[in-house]
């Protein structure tokens, strides 16, 4: 009798550990799809960014978009060299009616940018997996089970934008750009653009072709959210006393104009 | 008459803890392997997504690097892009729900494209009395939005 009670308490633990590893290797696995898809979700909106101010840039309402961007950039880029000169006074002479890509050039628009950010993210957040409402974005937290209200991370849900695997804290979205002019024998120009060794005759692809550039402006992006990733299991929840796992996430990535 | 005193009792416990070594363990292996696939075939897609999120269609090459298929046959100037990336043998996994991924037309910022990848994989169950084989379709079922402009 001691014996087969000993096999069955055996049994029992055995099972109760079983189950426990399942919980673990599942939230496991859970939040690490969870971590790539931010990874991946923001990399998008990175990439995003870049061809919607592409486009800003083409419409003919352009200056009225980004007055102070534009005229930001053009005094820092003035002091520095004067090969984008006589483009800047050309776009001024004729009242702002071109835009900088007929010119050939780009630049990125901090404060329209910033004041955008969360559109942008917003549908860059549609790209997710498996979910109930695949594709879909809301406002409010992905779980609105009123037995989470409690927990330490648990947010206001009218500042949380949230898909099936992760949310976003809406007022942390934040970019930031650091803008420099490089020339040819910069650090930056040497390492990512030129195939030369030499200080000149090196060319690279820009908007209006392969050519000699002396100068590049070059934009360190930094994008920054707070993020929370809700535990899958409702034991974990329960166990941690937290709704999810809530970090800031730091995203960095260089873009460059050439003239 | 013969008698085998404890052998035959020792015999099936050795059997049935044999048996309980080899299930376990090839549900060990079953479980690890899906937990692999899953996250590797996850990482895979996630390139493969973020190509696809900034084209109007997918577009040949794409699909050839990533489905590892030259065989892949693409039409020029029709709505659907490929007729066979579903049933373009090899590899073994395939795309189901392909209507939005191979329409050539109507994509654009903000429109979402579903899709679902399937990785079919053998699982094996190991006993004494043979080994039993079944196969589970892994699928990832995936939204991925337009975030490129193509018109106005």
């Amino acid at each position: 009798m001691t014996g087969v009670a000993k096999g069955v308490i055996s049994l029992l633990i055995i099972f109760l550990l079983l189950s426990l590893l399942f919980v673990f290797v599942s939230e496991y696995v859970s939040q690490l799809t969870a971590t790539n898809l931010l990874h991946t979700t923001t990399d998008m909106l990175f990439d995003c960014v870049i061809s919607e101010t592409q486009l800003l840039l083409a419409r003919s309402d352009w200056y009225s978009l980004c007055s102070t961007d534009f005229n930001n950039f053009e005094s820092d880029v003035k002091l520095s060299t004067s090969a984008w000169n006589t483009v800047f006074n050309d776009i001024r002479n004729n009242g702002f009616s071109n835009n900088p890509t007929q010119y050939g050039m780009t630049f990125l628009p901090r404060t329209y940018l910033q004041n955008n950010l969360l559109i942008y993210m917003t549908t860059a957040m549609r790209y997710n997996v498996e979910g109930v409402d695949v594709g879909a974005v809301k406002n409010g937290h992905m779980d609105i089970n009123s037995a989470n209200s409690g927990k330490t991370n648990y947010l206001n849900d009218s500042q949380v934008l949230s898909n099936a695997y992760f949310e976003v804290i809406k007022p942390t979205i934040n970019i930031t750009l650091t803008q420099s002019v490089q020339g040819q024998d910069s650090e930056f120009y040497r390492t990512f653009l030129s195939r030369s060794q030499s200080n000149t005759g090196s060319s690279i692809d820009t908007d209006i072709g392969n050519d000699y550039v002396d100068e590049i402006v070059v934009y360190e992006v930094n994008i920054s959210f707070d993020y929370v990733i809700p535990y899958l299991n409702y034991f974990v929840r329960e166990a941690t006393g937290t709704y999810g796992r809530r970090g800031t996430y730091q995203y960095r990535n260089v873009y460059f104009v050439a003239r | 008459m013969l008698s085998l005193g404890k052998l035959p009792w020792t015999i099936l416990k050795i059997i049935v803890k044999l048996n309980l070594i080899a299930v376990t363990a090839s549900i060990v292996v079953a479980l690890t392997l899906n937990v692999f696939l899953y996250q590797t075939v996850n990482s895979n897609l996630q390139l493969f997504d973020k190509s696809l999120s900034s084209m109007n269609y997918i577009e040949p090459s794409v699909a050839k690097l990533f489905m590892g298929r030259t065989n892949l046959s693409y039409k020029t100037g029709e709505n659907a892009v490929f007729d066979n990336i579903v049933s373009a043998g090899g590899s073994g996994f395939y795309f189901t729900n392909t209507t939005d991924l191979i329409n050539r037309n109507g994509r654009n910022y903000g429109d979402v494209v579903s899709y679902t990848f399937v990785v079919p994989i053998d699982i094996k169950l190991c006993t004494t009395f043979g080994v039993y084989e079944h196969t589970v379709n892994l699928s990832f079922r995936r939204a991925v939005p337009c975030l490129r402009r193509f018109k106005d």
